[in-house]
């Protein structure tokens, strides 16, 4: 039996853990059992099944069709079945979509929304690492050495924070890192205006637009190099 | 027949109610604060609060670098809830009391931290300046249905974390109504404090008629934030008021149900007041909620939500039942411009924040919940909240009111007599009628005579007459040299420099989504 990808997509729609962390396990085993390459089928698993899913996730996101509650707990799903593929793909050093540090800027104790977006992305395919609230601009870089990251992620409820995203922006810059990786803010008070102002590289108003912001500075830092393939994991 | 009870002093007079739960229900939604606070646990991180919880017999368990988990027996709940005090007044800037917290009574100010406003000349979105909140304190000063100051804008791009003081010392040198304030931690509060006293003629004399009345938010779900406890415990020890609340989101922040909502808000506001009463028994505290909804559509705080008014309704049915003082926000739209939804989902919450008797409510001059300020919604909220109380007086039934001999008057000149030329109307028409302002009542020829101004329209030529026309009293210059110390002394240089410069490196496209 092969995996019906329109299954395991229905399952992540649906928010089905247990029926798409079934079917993503079964795929794996019949592949190598089967003696067919575990990696490029790992991929067909990713970009079939589970973005294919998330696709029709954030479709239906777009029209307005379906609410956060939804959309999160399919993430959350999505999530879960990586947990089988991720081990497969790294070891294959496949790179990931995009490698995200993300946290709400010093001073600052909220994190609703950054949460939000932390789930969002990762069932988006991207690699997350969320430093939560009250995170220096010396933890963001820490965090984004360690990780080898692509993107920094912003967040900043307060008036009084938001010039720290400027801060840590300019630390940043300071410190070499963004030759190769780039800024997105966000926040209910910020603005595109004062994204731009700040030198951030993107900015999103909301959590889909962050997913989709997130995918386009991805493509943008991938074309600075020089165009090597895009993945979507 | 029913004049010998009027005469009596037996009739029961009414005004219009608003009651969203019986008495058992309040009951059980307050135990239920109760058992959050004994059983579920709270983070607090001030060192000194921390302190005081133990030495009150609080359990408490280690949890992360931010605070610890702490437990509230309902013994000391309940001895706090005795010490505080079941009303406050506040004054304004001459020591003359003004806002009485207490009953049924309700007031209305501007909210604050907006970090945009609409520019009354240019009609721009833009950031604020330091005379955008002296304006704003000057038109809330003049509109007679605005009971108090709270700074509207947000001076944190010019100013960082020093900008509390500077939106202090602009809204205390513009208007003399109470003033509500936020800051950021102990110092600049001190410094904020210093300003009241030297306009109230020292700190004895502020702390008997106290005009300012400090805001802060807990960090739902069940967190408090150190700087937010750091300062009560010295506000408390100063003998200075507090309002504390959650700034919740249900179906955040807190459960997407109101009932649970509204017992973890209590919960998280009944925090406050332990430490606070703890610091120092007596010490007045507000108890006080921003009842927002997360919509799970967009991901946005709405303040416009048909649920956010039953929310704040509940929320304060359970204080008044807990007998303290009570605040939340109202009046805010989620509408981006002053439009048909700014003023229905504006009236409809004054409306229903007045008929529950919430006592202070924070909201007017902000669009967008919060986002985007706007001078014409100050005015359009003075409109609403005027009609709001014409409404709340109700129909008190005597002699007067009923005009049996006026009716009686008109009968005998039939058929031919009217009410309008009787002695009665002219007697009593101003004191029975609202009149309104920019709501407009022309007919549409007088109104397209007029110039068939809209609301907006309407609202825009009333902020700019009384920025041109209207002067606040003004403080001595003694008093006004003192401010400026005050507020220099307590701006760093160096953030001052930065907010100048704005650099542009591009390094790449930039991207908004």
């Amino acid at each position: 039996m092969t995996i019906n990808y329109a299954e395991l997509a229905d399952a992540i729609v649906k928010g089905e853990q247990q029926t798409a962390t079934t079917l993503v396990q079964q795929a794996v085993d019949e592949a190598k059992a089967a003696g067919k390459d575990e990696t490029v089928n790992a991929k067909e698993v990713l970009n079939l099944g589970l973005i294919g899913g998330m696709d029709i996730i954030s479709d239906l996101w777009a029209q307005e069709k379906i609410f956060i509650p939804e959309v999160l707990i399919s993430a959350r799903v999505m999530h879960g079945c990586m947990g089988i593929l991720r081990p497969i793909l790294e070891a294959s050093n496949e790179p990931p979509r995009g490698i995200v540090v993300i946290g709400t800027v010093k001073g600052d104790l909220h994190d609703i929304g950054q949460n939000i977006v932390t789930m969002m992305l990762k069932g988006n395919g991207f690699e997350v690492h969320n430093i939560g609230p009250n995170s220096s601009p010396e933890k963001f870089l820490a965090k984004a050495r360690e990780t080898k990251a692509n993107i920094i992620g912003l967040s900043a409820l307060l008036t009084t924070t938001m010039p720290m995203q400027r801060e840590t922006i300019k630390f940043l810059e300071r410190e070499g890192y963004l030759e190769n990786a780039a800024v997105m803010v966000g926040g209910a008070p910020v603005t595109a205006d004062w994204a731009e102002k700040i030198d951030a590289d993107g900015y999103a108003p909301d959590a889909a637009h962050a997913v989709k912001l997130a995918k386009q500075l991805v493509d943008d830092l991938t074309e600075e190099r020089g165009g090597e393939q895009k993945s979507n994991y | 027949m029913t004049t010998d009870l009027r005469w009596s002093g037996l009739l029961q007079q009414m005004s219009p109610t608003l009651t969203v739960l019986s008495k058992d229900q309040k009951h059980i939604l307050i135990n239920a604060a109760f058992e959050i606070l004994e059983r579920a646990g709270n983070r607090v991180g001030s060192k000194e609060a921390l302190e005081l919880c133990r030495q009150a017999g609080c359990r408490i368990e280690p949890l992360d670098d931010e605070g610890e988990k702490v437990f509230f027996p309902q013994a000391l709940i309940e001895q706090c809830l005795r010490s505080a005090p079941k009303r406050l007044i506040l004054y304004n800037r001459r020591g003359e009391p003004k806002l009485y917290c207490e009953g049924r009574n309700s007031y209305f100010s501007p909210t604050s931290a907006c970090p945009k406003m609409w520019d009354p000349y240019t009609g721009v979105r833009r950031p604020w300046a330091k005379a955008d909140i002296g304006n704003a304190s000057r038109i809330t000063d003049y509109l007679p249905e605005l009971d108090a100051m709270f700074a509207l804008g947000s001076l944190a791009d010019d100013y960082g974390f020093d900008c509390f003081v500077h939106e202090v010392h602009a809204m205390m040198t513009n208007t003399s109504k109470p003033i509500i304030y936020l800051s950021n931690e102990v110092a600049d509060t001190k410094a904020i404090c210093e300003m009241a006293a030297v306009v109230a003629g020292g700190w004895d004399r502020l702390r008997e008629r106290p005009f300012i009345l400090q805001y802060d938010e807990v960090l739902s779900p069940l967190k408090h934030k150190n700087h937010a406890f750091d300062k009560f415990v010295y506000l408390a020890g100063e003998g200075l008021p507090i309002r504390y609340g959650a700034f919740t989101m249900s179906g955040a922040s807190s459960p997407v149900t109101l009932p649970g909502a509204a017992a973890q808000s209590l919960a998280e506001a009944l925090v406050g007041l332990i430490v606070c009463q703890l610091k120092r028994p007596g010490v007045p505290y507000v108890m006080a909620i921003l009842p927002g909804i997360m919509d799970l559509k967009y991901g946005i705080l709405s303040s416009g939500a048909a649920e956010y008014h039953l929310f704040h309704a509940i929320f304060t049915e359970l204080v008044h039942e807990l007998g303290l003082p009570v605040m939340a926000t109202a009046g805010i739209t989620d509408s981006k411009m002053l439009d048909a939804q700014a003023g229905a989902e504006t009236l409809w919450s004054y409306l229903c924040a007045a008929m529950v008797g919430c006592h202070l409510n924070i909201g007017a001059g902000s669009l967008e919940s919060h986002l985007i300020g706007s001078f014409e919604h100050l005015v359009l909220s003075n409109e609403c909240i005027g009609a709001v109380r014409r409404f709340m007086r109700g129909a008190p039934i005597d002699d007067r009111t009923l005009a049996m001999d006026t009716i009686q008057e008109v009968a005998d000149g039939l058929p031919n007599r009217i009410f309008v030329d009787r002695q009665h109307t002219m007697d009593n028409y101003l004191r029975e009628q609202w009149q309104p302002d920019v709501f407009n009542r022309n007919n549409f020829q007088v109104w397209t005579e007029k110039g068939q101004k809209q609301t907006h329209q309407a609202c825009n030529i009333k902020v700019r007459w009384i920025l041109e026309n209207h002067k606040p009293e003004a403080l001595p210059d003694a008093t006004l040299q003192k401010l400026e110390e005050i507020a220099t002394a307590a701006t760093d240089p160096e953030t001052l420099a930065v907010s100048k410069t704005v650099k542009a490196q591009r390094r790449r496209k930039f991207r908004a989504a």
